[in-house]
């Protein structure tokens, strides 16, 4: 065999390998554009599932803006224990960072231990109050023990979710 | 001999360059095909590729991802808050059992979590005690499910005071 041909099946092996490689990827693409296309209700269940989901996410995080700072929360928290005349015995906090590998966003979880006396109905009132709608904050646990003169001593565990950046 | 030995010399010079002449045709030949193998899937990609961009295809993998992301903050806050939280109506209903005092019954202590609930009290008429746990019962989000844990008495000042332990499981996600 001369040389040239050695050099013209090298050439032709070497396309033919680039050929297959590259090929198989255009080929999956072609398949799955010819499957959407030709059952538009996939398209249109995945695109509006997708849409879901993303606005899922878009509230959830307009939710934890406003619970993005611990000192917001805790003013928060002062301000309606205050305007309620419960009168504060204790407070303990903490913050965790959460991040996850698929997403590139972080979380804020505060957790305030929060201990107080005064009357049931102003503890329920307090309650309501944190009880938002709007904001990611929500009780773990509660305990309240009335002693034998109706003041009530509660202790309440808060979890608030905020953004983390 | 000399003239059989030119004629054989031409005759192999010919055959040589007949051999030379097919094996440049089959390199052109490859060197063609070649080009065309690559100029063939260098089209198909870029026909694929234009396609893509179609309108009806806005599933990319750009929104999929995003798609992803969404979806692994969504959980991220469901496993970071929701899930050790207490739903709103599990309050809303302890928030109505602090509210709705029996006459004949006194609350000591409620407590609540994420799974149980339970209910410190003391009352003059052990009846009493049964009557206020169906009312917990029925203020409660898990029906039938409120029991009396324990009754223990104490004598008070000269008359008898039953101590009660009501305590009840919230009714668990998946069984809602």
């Amino acid at each position: 065999m001369s040389r040239k041909n050695m050099v013209a099946i090298c050439l032709i092996l070497v396309s033919a390998v680039y050929a297959k490689s590259s090929l198989e990827g255009n080929l999956k693409q072609a398949l799955r554009i010819y499957r959407v296309k030709s059952n538009p209700k996939i398209i249109e269940k995945t695109t509006k599932g997708y849409g879901e989901v993303q606005e899922k996410a878009d509230i959830l995080s307009y939710k934890m803006n406003l619970t993005s700072s611990q000192h917001d929360v805790l003013l928060f928290l002062e301000e309606k224990y205050r305007s309620l005349g419960l009168e504060l015995v204790s407070e303990r906090h903490s913050i965790e960072e959460v991040s996850n590998e698929s997403s590139s966003r972080k979380i804020a979880v505060y957790e305030v231990e929060i201990r107080f006396r005064g009357s049931m109905v102003q503890i329920i009132d307090f309650l309501e109050s944190v009880r938002m709608q709007e904001a990611c904050m929500g009780i773990c646990n509660m305990k309240i023990a009335v002693d034998d003169f109706g003041v009530a001593d509660c202790s309440i565990k808060l979890i608030s979710a905020g953004n983390g950046y | 001999m000399k003239k059989y030995a030119v004629n054989l010399k031409k005759c192999y010079k010919k055959e040589t360059e007949k051999k030379l002449f097919k094996a440049n045709i089959a390199l052109i030949i490859s060197l063609f095909l070649a080009i065309f193998i690559g100029a063939a899937d260098i089209s198909a990609a870029a026909y694929i590729r234009s396609s893509l961009e179609n309108k009806y295809v806005s599933v990319s993998a750009e929104s999929e991802k995003s798609h992803n992301s969404n979806k692994a903050y969504i959980d991220m806050v469901n496993e970071h808050f929701h899930k050790k939280t207490i739903e709103k109506s599990r309050i809303k209903a302890v928030e109505d059992i602090m509210l709705n005092q029996a006459e004949a019954v006194e609350i000591d202590e409620i407590e609540c979590g994420m799974e149980q609930f339970s209910i410190h009290g003391r009352s003059g008429e052990y009846s009493e005690i049964m009557k206020y746990s169906s009312i917990v019962d029925d203020l409660m989000e898990a029906p039938g499910d409120v029991v009396v844990e324990g009754i223990h008495v104490e004598n008070k000042y000269g008359y008898e005071e039953y101590l009660f332990l009501l305590s009840g499981f919230w009714e668990s996600e998946d069984s809602r």
